[in-house]
């Protein structure tokens, strides 16, 4: 009796094993958690440098339309209209298109050719920016400038690429979702009669909803934070745009294009650091209303 | 005794690609009675119910007549949608849509195209009382179907088919998926029904289709071995197959 008890007390092989794995995942989490930490409270006291050390009002910097750094002008709101523009732009273009071609591949192609085109998606998703930066370099702004006039940089050719660059995440996370529909409804609803366009409309968008308004915005929230493939094409110009063809810069354009002119500490560099907290800000809200939009498709 | 015929099929053969797996078979399923197929799993009783109302038109190569007040169903100029809505279908699994209870009965009829609030709003009430789940939810009628428990949510499945009002309903093994209570509820359900529509309903549970049904086909690989009133299949079995499967030697 006592022997098993003393062996039941006595510390094994496997709650060894079991107590080497803990710490080994709480060490992981603690490291993760730490980078967070770093970078939020480093971007957070960079970011608000301008304002504390400089002096600059924060609602001259969110309202004001000049960015001059030679002048000490730091209106960052054409930057964030620009950043808001090229975003929803490009989502409101993508959007159907990623829809109707998901809908095609998951409810209308044979399985033969949607085993082709998958791939090929997927493919696309991995394709570096810079790639479709420089397709967008020498392919749509060239076009652009015959078509329109001018030099073809601008919003019109950030919102091709970067329509391009969503097309694929896009639709591939919408099969992904059409393709959870239980394939019950499909049969229940042609055995009440529907045809497969009543099928598709009625049934399987809307139970695919919340996933699809995901990838919508899951989509977008990348176009946000595009930097390189937007620079090559947008034209670098940090003033208000006045239409599709005028050049303009992002939010992380400037950032890309200014951050290894300035000089660390000085009011410019700062101005910059508080560019990269908006936008940190603004992929934390994307964040959290992905995490609604699940929550309520939950449901 | 002269029954009134409501679906006839005349040698029917089914076929998934090179395999077939229904040969040659011919039933005459009577008006407002409830005919059961039974048969061990594999024996062609739920291929030859799909194709019944053209549900294997995707599926299978379906040959033979299908004659639909004395006319062939099983044609290509055929408009399968139509058909449907004429012969209904319920199915194993009870697949609520996630939308609300009273937009789940009238989704047949929106696609038939039907506007009118009032005779959407009667039909939801006729159809939820026919499959007597009026009373259990006539106060969430707006809520989400999916928060209904299962045998809730197959009479739910079953008033959607009868909202269309179709003169045929098919079942696919209507209640393998509910516990006994429910599926109590369901078979006097089906009773009520007869009344009104003809059933054709496959089934593993050898005790409901004694209990519920008026006609018994059994199906054997592929084949149609005896088709009869229930009371003499279950009895009297004039094939040595049908009597060893009803006795438990295969199945």
């Amino acid at each position: 009796m006592d022997k098993v008890k003393q062996e039941l007390l006595t510390p094994s092989a496997e709650s060894r094993q079991e107590w080497r794995g803990k710490i080994i995942s709480y060490l992981a989490i603690i490291v993760i958690g730490g980078l967070v930490a770093t970078i939020l409270i480093f971007l957070t006291s960079k970011g608000v440098a301008l304002f504390i050390q400089d002096g600059y009002s924060l609602g001259k910097f969110l309202s004001g339309v000049n960015w001059q750094p030679s002048h000490h002008l730091y209106g960052a709101l054409p930057m964030i209209v620009t950043s808001f523009a090229v975003t929803l732009l490009a989502g409101i273009v993508a959007l159907p298109l990623a829809l109707v071609s998901a809908v095609a591949i998951t409810e209308m192609l044979p399985p033969r050719v949607n085993q082709l085109i998958q791939p090929v998606i997927e493919l696309l998703v991995g394709v570096p920016s810079v790639v479709y930066g420089y397709v967008g370099l020498t392919v749509i702004v060239p076009r652009l400038g015959r078509l329109f006039g001018g030099t073809g940089f601008g919003i019109l050719a950030a919102t091709c690429v970067l329509f391009l660059m969503v097309l694929p995440t896009m639709t591939s996370m919408t099969i992904d979702n059409l393709r959870q529909v239980p394939k019950q409804y499909r049969l229940a609803s042609a055995g009440l009669g529907a045809t497969r366009w009543q099928t598709i409309t009625r049934v399987v968008i809307p139970s695919a909803k919340g996933g699809i308004l995901t990838a919508m915005i899951f989509g977008m929230a990348r176009a946000f934070g595009e930097a390189l493939a937007v620079q090559m094409v947008i034209g670098n110009a940090a003033v208000m745009p006045h239409g599709l063809m005028s050049s303009a810069a992002t939010l992380t354009s400037v950032l890309t294009t200014g951050i290894g002119n300035t000089v660390m500490g000085t009011t410019s560099n700062n101005a910059l650091w508080s560019l990269a907290l908006i936008l940190l800000l603004m992929s934390l809200a994307f964040n959290l209303l992905l995490r609604l939009v699940a929550k309520k498709g939950a449901h | 005794m002269t029954e009134q015929i409501a679906l006839e099929v005349k040698d029917l053969h089914v076929a998934y690609g090179d395999k077939r797996v229904v040969q040659d078979v011919s039933l005459k399923f009577p008006a407002r009675q409830i005919t059961a197929m039974i048969g061990a799993s594999g024996s062609g009783k739920s291929t030859v119910l799909r194709s019944l109302n053209r549900m294997n038109d995707d599926l299978a190569t379906v040959t033979g007549m299908i004659n639909f007040h004395g006319f062939n169903i099983n044609q290509p100029n055929v408009n399968v949608y139509r058909v449907r809505q004429q012969i209904g279908m319920v199915f194993q699994q009870p697949t609520p849509f996630p939308l609300s209870i009273y937009e789940n009965v009238i989704y047949g009829l929106r696609l038939a195209g039907e506007r009118d609030r009032q005779v959407l709003d009667q039909r939801v009430e006729e159809s939820l009382r026919q499959a007597a789940l009026w009373d259990e939810v006539k106060d969430q009628l707006k809520e989400s179907a999916l928060a209904l428990s299962g045998g809730q949510q197959q009479r739910l499945c079953i008033a959607r088919t009868l909202a269309v009002r179709p003169e045929i309903i098919l079942m696919d093994e209507p209640t393998s998926a509910l516990d006994p209570v429910s599926t109590s509820q369901i078979e006097d359900t089906l009773v009520q029904l007869k009344e009104q529509f003809t059933i054709i309903m496959v089934t593993h549970n050898m005790q409901q289709a004694s209990r519920s049904a008026d006609w018994t086909a059994f199906m054997h690989q592929g084949r149609l071995v005896e088709f009869g009133p229930t009371s003499q299949i279950f009895m009297n079995p004039q094939e040595e197959q049908t009597a060893d499967y009803l006795s438990g030697k295969f199945g």
